[in-house]
């Protein structure tokens, strides 16, 4: 074999593989994973049985639906004092092992506190792409997070000085 | 043809009789509202009613309501709400006053039922006539109170389980002086207590244990543990007083004890996850619920075998029968589906079974209704234990008493004997703290502190905390925020399993977090009292919810906090949770601890 053939093998090959990634064959929505978390809080902030229903079809079925019954007493006492501000979006460059495209969006959460001023969590939300309605669906249940491993955290924890 | 004409003669012969019959049979059990001379003064009722929801209830179900604090109030068989009475913050179990003779329901009189309050760690008496708090037994801290459900059988001392701290507790209700058992080895959680009927013992499961201790009254002293199935419930003595029925709740049967010889007579299977027992006023059946098949389950305590088995819906944690034995009502958990939503606490519901073998309807659900709180253990009354005040009678019947069948009853003791002179307590539920709801937290569960305040990421899952035992100092302000990280619920595959975190006593009314799926709860207070405080989960998740806990420890400068370490005698007075005015109806019961000394108590 001369070296010609090997180099045409190894196109091939190259071809061949990058026609087997999936990517190539999805296109993302026009409206991002992080238009779509701003505009679910700004839904839950607003209050109210319609808006309440509206941000329940932003979430994913994929792992399962929740009632709007259950959806609604979970977040009707979302604070609409609230703010959020996206820190970073990750769009994905592959599909998870499920088949799934997964985008990350990661915030910063402020919270009017009692003790005087806000205070401040981050949370991160992962929504799957509904190639189907071509829209990025919230996880909100968080079921493809990886948390599992907090089970094993020491039991004891306690303020450093 | 002739014959066939005959045969078509006899048939239709046949059919009148049966249709007459029947048609007969519905008028013939009607139910007729029994008219007094009350009723006549009540504009509503205005002439005799042909109904099977009648006007008058015959029966008064009594619920403690769990996270709502208070008890509510339900008529039997309508099932129609009466009210609720305000007590405080997690309400759980309770006896009727009178005497322990027959079922659950015991032989009340019809002045006092006395609740256990879970997150405040206390027992709240309420005054069934005039349906008012009227006195808070603040038990002695660390104690850590879950079930209240026993009295002695002459009514006078009322025995408790210290379940977040291994306890045992004897009360005297004339004043609320305590004997207080530690029950090693640790963990210990002594859990739903029943006594015998002839005031030689005391039952009380103990999860951790698998097995059913055994005290004797008096003296109050453990004397034995009988091992049963895996984690042990609901603990009942039959009204005839010759066994004790067991739920093992994970062993999917339930112990039959037997009472004379202190030993497991038979294991019966009974269905998976069984909890509470209801055996009804001959001690011929018990109903059990089991909350993994979602059923109540009749065994047979002459036959001692399985006899029969009734869907509910869902998830059935405690549950109560009539006076008459005529009705079963399952405390359903989970209502998912049923109902329309009205606001973050979810409508947990009760369903009402007729269990009368005579009745058309046996064995069948004729009603279920959505009820306030996540309530505990219901009991039941005949309605004509609550004398009727709307008479113009009411300060008569409180200074004279009133007959009760062969009973007098007297209100002479305790308060004073005046409609005017009894107190009316409404405990605040939240005081000094906030509660709400955040996108859900990522943070990585421990404490962090950032500024001045002590963060504490806690995550709860199906069965657990990390972390599980907390410490903040003495005067920290400290904000939790709680994550349910469970991906479907633990065994039972709920996918809208609710936890929470309720630090009790002190920090009860300061905690409460609901940590519902897809948001974070969040808690601020100050950690001014110090002190070990068990957390648990206020929110029914599953089997092993009970064995969900935690603790806090407040430590005081310097020092560790622990059960014997802590700012108790100040956290006994219970003083956040009622205004000046209604503190004198506190019976603080830390000063009395252990004045009765084992074997110098009055003979029961």
């Amino acid at each position: 074999m001369n070296l010609h053939t090997v180099a045409l093998a190894l196109i091939v090959a190259a071809l061949l593989v990058a026609g087997c990634d999936k990517k190539g064959s999805v296109s993302f929505p026009d409206t991002p994973p992080d238009k779509v978390v701003m505009t679910f809080f700004g839904l839950l902030a607003e209050g109210g049985k319609l808006t309440n229903k509206e941000a329940l079809t932003m979430i994913s079925e994929r792992n399962g639906s929740i009632s709007p019954d259950n959806f609604r007493r979970w977040t009707e006492n979302y604070s609409k004092d609230t703010k959020i501000e996206i820190t970073k979006t990750t769009l994905p460059a592959s599909p998870d092992d499920h088949g799934d495209w997964i985008a990350r969006v990661e915030m910063q959460v402020k919270t009017p506190s009692i003790f005087g001023g806000e205070y401040a969590t981050t949370s991160a939300m992962h929504l799957i792409l509904d190639e189907k309605l071509k829209q990025w669906k919230i996880d909100f249940l968080a079921e493809t997070l990886e948390e599992d491993s907090y089970r094993t955290l020491p039991a004891e924890a306690r303020a450093q000085p | 043809m002739r014959n066939l004409s005959s045969q078509r003669y006899l048939n239709v012969f046949v059919a009148l009789a049966v249709s007459a019959l029947f048609s007969n049979a519905p008028a013939a059990n009607a139910k007729k509202t029994e008219l007094t001379q009350f009723d006549k003064r009540d504009w509503h009722v205005t002439s005799q009613q042909d109904s099977d929801a009648p006007l008058r209830d015959y029966a008064i179900l009594y619920d403690a309501g769990g996270v709502d604090g208070a008890l509510g109030v339900i008529g039997i068989p309508s099932m129609r709400t009466y009210r609720h009475i305000k007590c405080g913050v997690d309400l759980h179990n309770f006896p009727f006053s009178g005497s322990n003779a027959g079922n659950n329901n015991g032989t009340p009189d019809g002045k006092y039922l006395y609740v256990s309050d879970k997150g405040a760690d206390t027992i709240v008496e309420v005054n069934l006539q005039t349906g008012w708090a009227e006195r808070i037994f603040a038990l002695p801290k660390p104690f850590g109170v879950h079930h209240s459900a026993a009295l002695a059988p002459n009514g006078k001392y009322l025995f408790a389980t210290g379940e977040l701290t291994g306890k045992m507790l004897k009360l005297r209700l004339k004043d609320g002086a305590t004997t207080v058992l530690d029950i090693p080895p640790a963990p210990s959680a002594p859990d739903y207590p029943d006594t015998s009927k002839d005031g030689r013992y005391v039952f009380a499961g103990n999860y951790y244990h698998s097995a059913v201790m055994v005290f004797s009254q008096d003296p109050f002293k453990l004397i034995k543990e009988i091992p049963v199935g895996k984690n042990p419930h609901g603990t009942n003595v039959s009204p005839d007083g010759r066994l004790v029925a067991v739920c093992d709740k994970l062993s999917a049967t339930l112990s039959i004890i037997d009472i004379d010889k202190l030993k497991v007579h038979k294991v019966i299977p009974v269905g998976a996850g069984p909890l509470h027992n209801q055996i009804d006023t001959l001690g011929k059946y018990d109903y059990i619920s089991c909350f993994v098949s979602d059923s109540t389950s009749k065994v047979d305590l002459t036959r001692m075998q399985l006899v029969d088995e009734f869907p509910v819906h869902y998830r059935v944690g405690h549950n109560s029968i009539a006076p008459d034995n005529a009705y079963y009502v399952s405390q359903n958990k989970f209502s998912t589906g049923l109902f329309t939503p009205t606001g973050i606490v979810f409508a947990v519901n009760f369903e009402l079974q007729d269990i009368d073998e005579t009745s058309a309807t046996y064995g069948k659900t004729v009603k279920i209704i959505p009820v306030d709180g996540e309530p505990h253990e219901g009991r039941q009354i005949f309605a004509s234990y609550i004398q009727r005040w709307n008479t113009g009678k009411g300060e008569e019947l409180f200074s004279k008493g009133y007959e009760l069948g062969d009973v007098k009853v007297s209100f002479a003791e305790g308060h004073g004997t005046g409609l005017h002179e009894r107190p009316q307590l409404e405990p605040t539920h939240v005081t000094d703290s906030s509660r709400g709801w955040v996108p859900r937290d990522d943070g990585k569960p421990g404490i962090t502190k950032e500024g001045d305040v002590h963060v504490v990421r806690i995550k709860a899952f199906s069965y657990g905390y990390v972390p599980r035992f907390v410490h903040v100092p003495k005067g920290a302000k400290v904000r939790i925020i709680l994550t349910n990280i469970d991906k479907a619920a633990g065994l039972t595959k709920n996918p809208d399993v609710t936890m929470g975190l309720a630090v009790y006593g002190y920090y009860g009314p300061r905690t409460m977090l609901i940590g519902v799926r897809g948001m974070s709860a969040v808690g601020e207070f100050v950690a001014d009292k110090a002190g070990e405080y068990e957390f648990y989960c206020q929110h029914f998740c599953g089997p092993l919810h009970l064995e969900m806990r935690g603790t806090l420890f407040v430590d005081p400068p310097g020092q560790m906090a622990s059960l014997a370490v802590g700012d108790y005698d100040d956290v006994s007075k219970q003083e956040t949770i009622l205004v000046e005015q209604e503190r004198k109806w506190i019976v603080g019961t830390n000063k009395l601890m252990n004045k009765l000394n084992e074997g110098k108590e009055p003979t029961i």
